[in-house]
């Protein structure tokens, strides 16, 4: 079985301690009683953790928001393949990867022993887009590529060539920048206080309700998704070969991708904008720890 | 001066239903009262459309797929429709939840990769 885990970048990788309610809930011994995603969000939106930093990796809290996530896609226990990513800018750090596979193992420990690979974020971009088709594209294969993973913590910006990850950079700039943003903006213009999931729902349905009347995003909204942009492009030109422009191919991916794709594509024109960028991340790495596990057929 | 309505719909000048249209446009004078005979060659269109969102509701409930924007352009329309059946016929690799992933099917071009690549695309340094 193989399994890859991904932080979805929507603002529902969002767990709570769990309050008095009947929603199932992930005990975690010793530990406490965690619920996870939507749940969270109704049943204790008042004590929702969501840790940013890579000390995210000892706390229960992601013990339990992974254990979730391993449920959703593996329907039998067993030997377990998971191949998982963490920000470039971590990645360098050998303790802080050894806690993300420690972590989980720990999640899956219950559905069987697993196989743990750490890789950097945009590899599952990456990995994305040379299985794009269902195969393994080997002339995609062989091409120095760009890739551009825009998150929900930061923008990973990295360098493959030849199948091989050759380096990366993390920059602020992630959708939950924007979206604390877009917060301040609502709460000038409209003086309403929305909590960050609210403000992701508001900004994917371009419009929020205001005394019971449907209103526009506020000005300065689209501004607000796109700031990062500048530094995004700043950090390919210096991490690529000939400031991009020797690439076969610019990737882009993850939950920011669709603000990013248009102003990207004037700056680098081979952009490949990945279809349903969100899940690219765990697509890709799905269709490589599949590839990657011994014993397929 | 009797009031003028204007519309505008739109669709590829290839649809043989704009060639109707238009062709029916070009033969009638400034003044005539086209509107019957119009309306039916525009509902004809849209006949095919209230189709073609049936046939794409029941292709999202199935794979889940993105909604199409451009309703009228029925050639692209269509080239994204019979996309989600290739994806729906294929099952390849995209899948677009989170729901268990089937147990992984044979595939000879799979058996091909050399495991010196996956190493390569595993190697992070």
């Amino acid at each position: 079985m193989t399994v890859t885990t991904d932080t979805p970048a929507d603002g529902h990788s969002l767990v709570g301690e769990r309050g008095q309610t009947d929603t199932h809930a992930i005990s975690l011994n010793g530990k406490g009683d965690w619920i996870v995603g939507d749940d969270a969000l109704i049943f204790a939106p008042g004590r929702v953790v969501s840790i940013l930093d890579r000390s995210r990796y000892r706390s229960p809290a992601f013990l339990a928001l992974a254990r979730v996530a391993i449920q959703k896609v593996v329907s039998d226990p067993g030997p377990l393949r998971i191949l998982t990513g963490m920000p470039s800018a971590w990645f360098a750090d050998g303790e802080a990867r050894g806690q993300l596979a420690d972590a989980v193992r720990a999640a899956a420990a219950p559905l069987g022993e697993a196989s743990v690979t750490v890789a950097p974020e945009a590899a599952g971009v990456y990995y994305a887009w040379l299985f794009e088709s269902g195969r393994l594209d080997l002339i995609r294969l062989a091409q120095t590529v760009g890739v551009i993973d825009a998150g929900y913590r930061d923008v990973n910006v990295a360098l493959f060539s030849g199948g091989r990850y050759v380096g990366g950079e993390s920059v602020p700039g992630g959708t939950h920048e924007a979206l604390k943003d877009i917060k301040r903006l609502i709460a000038t213009t409209y003086r309403m206080e929305l909590s960050l999931h609210e403000v992701d729902a508001a900004q994917r349905t371009d419009g929020l309700i205001v005394e019971g009347m449907r209103h526009p995003m506020p000005g300065g909204t689209r501004a607000a998704l796109t700031r990062s942009l500048s530094t995004v492009v700043a950090t390919g030109k210096s991490l690529w070969p000939n400031g991009g422009r020797a690439l076969h191919a610019v990737v882009l991916g993850g939950g920011g991708a669709a603000h990013l794709a248009e102003a990207l594509g004037r700056e680098f024109p081979q952009l490949s904008a990945l279809e349903n960028p969100q899940l690219a991340g765990a697509r890709g790495f799905l269709a490589m720890a599949t590839a990657a596990t011994p014993g397929r057929p | 001066m009797a009031p003028r309505r204007s519309f505008t719909l739109a669709m590829p000048d290839s649809d043989p239903r704009s060639a109707r249209i238009w062709q029916h446009l070009s033969r009638i004078g400034a003044d005539a009262d086209a509107s019957a005979e119009l309306r039916a060659l525009i509902c004809a269109a849209l006949d095919q459309t209230a189709r073609l969102d049936r046939i794409e509701d029941k292709l999202d409930q199935t794979t889940r797929l993105d909604r199409i924007e451009a309703k009228l352009d029925q050639t692209a329309r269509l080239d994204r429709i019979e996309d989600k059946l290739d994806r729906l016929i294929d099952g390849g690799v995209v899948r677009h939840d989170l729901s268990p992933p089937p147990p992984p099917s044979p595939s000879p071009s799979d058996s091909l990769i050399d495991p010196a690549i996956i190493a390569t695309m595993l190697d992070f340094g």
